[in-house]
């Protein structure tokens, strides 16, 4: 338990972080005004502030909580999993962000009635981001509740609620301008609190020699293999592939103000994330030599903050878990809601809405799609990390094939996708219900991604082409970065 | 494709360079060994005091020593009753000292033993802390000393360690959680390759530290990408290099 006067300064800041949120929040409200302005903000983010978001997009409490806990238990070889962000950010920056940045859309599903001129794939994938989402909102919403209610007493559910309606407010106010700039806020605050603490706990447990001796005394695969190779390479294709078909970061990459800006906001947000790297793996090292039995390992961060850093190191620390898990679930949340309203409400049921009506809907989204999360959350999962990771592979499994092949390969069709979308995300769930880790060898993201490629290739050479009107928007020559927004850019579709 | 290139050379020189330098030392027989100490304490510690009162009647307190830590203090080490000579290199909740063989000679099958005492201090006030009272009756200090056996080698290098000769004046029951004053753990290193001058080897699986390797290997790939990536990213927008 936390001394009072730790306390004390720990809701000082957390309640001065809400604050200065809503604050955020207020501020972007005027610039809401269309369905452009609240889901992507007016496409008007330039590249720090766009790496800023995307990276705070992927850093969740999956990393300051999960990631931080798998060091904790496995040791250092948990590192290599990075390799697939910096793989998974090429294959974005390459194949993915300019030419969905082109097209200038509001949400993924857009991309696939705009490619594959086909509603049903809009309503399938809407409907999948709904499902998976709710799913890793809930994790996010768990991490902030484990946080809270540990800190400050309080009960889990009620410190679930407080999260959850911090992370609805600020979203329901500012939209994406509030992600992003709350993303830049999270930034600032990670680097800060991650230089701070380093050195710290390097200094506290003997330096990074000692560090490895301990560990090393401890158990010998602290310091050299944990996990196979076979098991990096399940979970680095799960989250490396999944974030350059993340439907949050489509919806970043729509956000930014053209297609060299998003080039150059992918490299901010890998220098952002290399930082993190580093903090994270420290924090976990460190903890184990530390603290060595700890029931729980995503307990390490928290117990971190609160009993071994300095005061205000360690509380600063824990405002950034905090922030985390808040930023990251209004990124997931917005993406739902727009889910809900852009792709839902307003293409079936509302398709001459006004922008006033487009907004209305998306805020009425927010609020419904941040109380369900909070519901599945008061129901505690597995460590959140694995969580997350299961949500991943569903979402590589469905839309990697579609997304990636499909912005790259003409021939690609909507059957292709169609079948790609079905039998990758039935494959994974199916393989993930059959057996663990690896049912005939494969791991279930594996098998998604296989079988999601083979039927996307297989049936689109069966089908007829797509028509040209679909492929001119992604395939048009590129005369120079910039040449295809130039045409669509702030218009939207 | 050439972005990829580059990293890719540099990646396998790395991977080269290391396995070099593991394998560089090979055959060189110990004449040092590293022993590495650990008292299995921290912010978990609870320590059950038990008194009796006015009456005579038994009573129990609890003292948790989540804001103390533990040092390691008087370290000695002997072979056959001569104290060897060591250096410390770390020492705290965990000591980390080398021990050398007299010049010329190299470890061979002997017991030596190491004797320390563990002391715990506040973690704030760094004044030591009096531990408790009952049933301890001499001089109040907790643990005195820890006697380790060591042989050197067993059939994998590592040491064989009798585990531990505790000269306690308190009883297990008095405490719960972890106990602070037990070396739960020990190890030994070798330097890398080496073998023992009467015909044992190590196995470097067991002994050596991979943690610097990975970490440093992939600093420097992280740094390697992002200079790549953004000269990808200027050449590709039309800049140059």
């Amino acid at each position: 338990m936390t001394p009072p006067w730790h306390l004390h300064v720990f809701l000082l800041i957390t309640g001065l972080y809400v604050v200065v949120v809503c604050l955020i929040g207020l501020l972007s409200y005027k610039k809401t005004k269309d369905e452009a302005g609240f889901l992507v903000a007016g496409r008007s983010l330039g590249p720090i502030v766009g790496g800023a978001t995307l990276m705070a997009n992927q850093v969740s409490a999956g990393t300051t909580i999960g990631v931080v806990g798998f060091h904790y238990f496995s040791g250092i070889s948990f590192l290599w999993s990075w390799v697939s962000v910096w793989v998974g950010w090429l294959i974005a920056a390459i194949f993915v962000a300019p030419k969905m940045r082109g097209m200038a859309g509001i949400t993924l599903p857009d991309y696939f009635e705009t490619r594959f001129d086909s509603r049903p794939l809009r309503a399938m994938s809407a409907i999948l981001i709904l499902v998976a989402y709710a799913v890793m909102i809930s994790a996010q919403y768990q991490a902030g509740g484990v946080l809270f209610s540990l800190i400050t007493g309080i009960s889990y559910a009620k410190a679930v609620v407080l999260v959850a309606a911090t992370v609805a407010l600020y979203t329901v106010l500012g939209g994406m301008y509030s992600n992003a700039y709350v993303g830049v806020l999270k930034a600032v605050l990670l680097i800060a609190a991650y230089a701070l603490a380093v050195p710290f706990l390097l200094r506290s447990v003997g330096g990074f020699h000692s560090l490895g001796y301990a560990l090393h005394a401890i158990d010998t695969r602290l310091t050299g293999s944990w996990f196979s190779v076979r098991y990096l390479f399940a979970i680095s294709l799960a989250v490396g592939l999944g974030l350059a078909s993340a439907p949050y970061e489509i919806s970043a990459f729509y956000s930014l103000s053209s297609k060299r800006i998003a080039r150059l906001a992918i490299g901010y947000s890998f220098v952002f994330q290399a930082f993190i790297a580093v903090g994270v793996l420290i924090f976990g090292l460190s903890a184990r030599k530390l603290v060595p039995f700890l029931s729980d390992p995503d307990m390490a961060t928290p117990v971190l903050g609160m009993n071994i850093l300095p005061v205000w190191t360690g509380m600063l620390v824990l405002l950034a878990v905090v922030v985390t898990f808040t930023r990251t679930g209004g990124a997931l949340l917005l993406t739902t809601s727009s889910a809900m309203s852009h792709d839902i409400y307003v293409k079936f049921f509302r398709p001459l809405a006004r922008e006033k009506e487009k907004v209305l809907a998306g805020r009425i989204s927010v609020l419904c799609f941040g109380a369900i999360p909070a519901l599945i959350a008061l129901r505690r999962m597995n460590l959140v990390n694995f969580v997350v990771i299961f949500a991943s592979q569903l979402l590589v499994s469905f839309f990697f094939a579609p997304v990636v092949i499909g912005l790259n390969w003409k021939r690609a069709t909507r059957n292709g996708a169609i079948a790609s979308m079905l039998g990758g995300g039935a494959t994974c769930l199916i393989w993930n219900r059959l057996a663990h880790p690896y049912f005939l060898g494969v791991d279930p993201v594996e098998a998604g991604l296989i079988v999601s490629v083979l039927f996307l290739i297989m049936f689109s050479l069966f089908d007829k082409p797509s028509p040209e009107r679909c492929l001119q928007i992604f395939f048009a020559p590129d005369r120079r970065s910039g040449a295809i927004e130039g045409k669509v850019g702030r218009t939207g579709e | 494709m050439r972005f990829f290139v580059r990293p890719a050379i540099i990646f396998v020189l790395l991977v080269v360079t290391a396995r070099w330098a593991s394998s560089a030392t090979s055959g060189v027989p110990i004449s040092s060994v590293q022993i590495y100490i650990e008292l299995q304490s921290g912010a978990s510690a609870i320590v059950q005091e038990r008194y009796s009162d006015v009456r005579g009647s038994a009573f129990d307190k609890f003292q948790c020593l989540t804001d103390s830590s533990a040092q390691i203090q008087d370290i000695s080490i002997s072979q056959n009753g001569a104290d060897l000579d060591f250096s410390t290199s770390a020492i705290g909740p965990w000591a980390f000292f080398t021990l050398k063989t007299p010049v010329g000679m190299n470890f061979s099958s002997s017991e030596y033993i190491i004797q320390y005492r563990m002391q715990l201090y506040d973690q704030d006030s760094n004044i030591p802390i009096v531990m408790p009272t009952h049933p301890i009756t001499s001089d109040q200090e907790w643990g005195t000393k820890a006697t380790i056996h060591l042989h050197l080698p067993d059939e994998y290098g590592r040491g064989e360690v009798r585990l531990p000769q505790m000269e306690r004046m308190g009883t297990p029951t008095d405490l719960i959680g972890n106990f602070p004053a037990l070396p739960s753990i020990v190890r030994f290193r070798f330097p890398s390759g080496a073998h023992f001058a009467d015909g044992h080897r190590k196995s470097n699986s067991e002994v050596t530290s991979f943690l610097g390797t990975q970490f440093y290997t992939f600093l420097l790939l992280q740094v390697l990408w992002v200079i790549f990536y953004f000269v990808w990213a200027r050449v590709s927008a039309g800049g140059r290099l």
